[in-house]
């Protein structure tokens, strides 16, 4: 018992420290992704047949590849594209790019939930495009696309971890370092289990408040 | 020699590494559906005391093998076995770690199924007499697996997606031949660049079959 308190007591802030990066990563990738991912929402749904299939091939290519694998080719790619950027940087700008192609699909799958004729009436009364996405389409989405969107975001936070093989400090990255220091990888990665863990339940609970303040909203 | 010809020269050992990528996955796969199968039938239990506290056990495995990353259960489950049985392959456990946590996803695909199928229909086989294992096999388990089965192949390339991380543990799938390529030659995008075309290939034939599968579901 001793033991596992001396151990816990070396291995917890480096932990905290992992985490806090783990962290601010997902919350960076978390709203560039959604940035990206409406974008090519928009693509997604537009007349022009060449913008779709762009958007099209963007989301199959980011859907059909590994993650690690997209990880790998970012790390190794983008340095020899000439683009010199810590692998901080490069795990957020991979990991937005790779959740944009999902988001983009539960954005879409929303938006095309709505019945035509709502934005054909809104276009018969002179809307523009985006007036009729912000006012018409969008807030009736956000009740159908929020349970997705929180299973994509607890993905975010899992797949961080994911970004230890490229040097990311993050908490996967940290569990290591403290193995190095401790020796005792078994009980250093429950307890690194166990913070990813409480993570995830937290978003949860959070996301399932909104949900229900969304529902009584809509009454 | 040009960097193509080199990849064309290491092809059959990539190949090589993709059949041991998608033999894992499928040996993961199935070993998941029987988790997956055993987690529902106790999640759907009775409610004496025994039977709610194996209820709560798979409850709390189930939240956290979806709540923590594949890659810190890897890690685990690596180290967790070098302690029970230290002969064990990394390929074992490989399997065994991408089995278990696949098993989880696999429970909560069938209860979606199961809460399609009318709660009249197990009454009326409780009516005429069943016992409940005939319930489970003659009339829950055959039209769950009608409803759930396009899910169970994306569950399948999901499998084959995250096989990637067992390179970490030494398991010398498609990622782990290309690494150890990539640091013999010292040819490092086009490496990647081939096994993310291989794996694209794979997942998209896959999700062609899952799009198959939901048409024909439809069309019953």
């Amino acid at each position: 018992m001793e033991e596992f308190l001396r151990i816990a007591e070396i291995t917890i802030p480096l932990l905290m420290q992992g985490l806090v990066v783990t962290i601010e990563i997902s919350v960076l990738a978390i709203i560039f992704s959604i940035i990206v991912g409406f974008l090519i929402c928009c693509m997604c749904l537009s007349k022009n047949k060449l913008v779709e299939a762009i958007a099209r091939v963007y989301i199959k290519i980011f859907r059909c590849t590994p993650f690690m694998v997209q990880v790998y080719l970012a790390y190794y790619g983008l340095p020899s594209l000439g683009l010199k950027v810590s692998a901080f940087w490069i795990g957020v700008a991979v990991m937005s790019a790779y959740n944009a192609a999902y988001i983009a699909v539960i954005f879409e799958s929303g938006i095309r939930s709505i019945p035509k004729g709502q934005s054909e009436a809104a276009a018969a009364i002179g809307m523009g495009y985006f007036k009729t996405l912000f006012r018409i389409l969008l807030p009736q989405t956000v009740g159908v696309i929020i349970p997705p969107l929180t299973g994509q975001f607890l993905q975010t936070v899992k797949d961080t971890s994911i970004l230890s093989i490229i040097t990311v400090t993050e908490l996967t990255m940290m569990t290591k370092k403290a193995i190095g220091v401790t020796f005792a990888p078994l009980f250093v990665y429950l307890l690194a289990g166990a913070l990813y863990w409480v993570i995830n339940i937290g978003i949860e609970m959070v996301t399932k408040k909104i949900e229900k303040k969304n529902k009584l909203l809509s009454i | 020699m040009g960097t193509v010809e080199v990849i064309f020269q290491y092809m059959p050992l990539l190949l090589k590494g993709l059949r041991y990528t998608i033999l894992v996955s499928i040996e993961a796969i199935i070993i998941a559906l029987c988790i997956g199968m055993l987690l529902t039938v106790v999640r759907m239990g009775g409610n004496s005391l025994p039977s709610r506290i194996v209820k709560t056990i798979a409850n709390v495995y189930i939240s956290f093998v979806r709540g923590t990353p594949v890659l810190v259960q890897i890690y685990i489950i690596y180290q967790a076995l070098a302690v029970i049985g230290p002969n064990l392959s990394s390929f074992t456990s490989g399997v065994i770690a991408l089995s278990l946590n696949s098993g989880g996803f696999m429970a909560e695909i069938m209860r979606g199924g199961i809460t399609a199928i009318p709660k009249g229909q197990i009454e009326a086989g409780y009516a005429i007499g069943m016992s409940k294992r005939q319930i489970w096999t003659r009339i829950i388990l055959p039209q769950v697996f009608r409803v759930v089965m396009p899910q169970l192949t994306s569950e399948f390339i999901n499998v084959i997606k995250v096989s990637p991380m067992l390179s970490v543990v030494a398991v010398v799938e498609l990622t782990r031949t290309a690494q150890r390529l990539v640091n013999s030659t010292y040819i490092t995008i086009p490496f990647y660049i081939t096994i993310a075309i291989i794996y694209f290939i794979v997942c998209a034939l896959l999700e062609e079959l899952v799009k198959w599968q939901k048409r024909r579901m439809l069309a019953k």
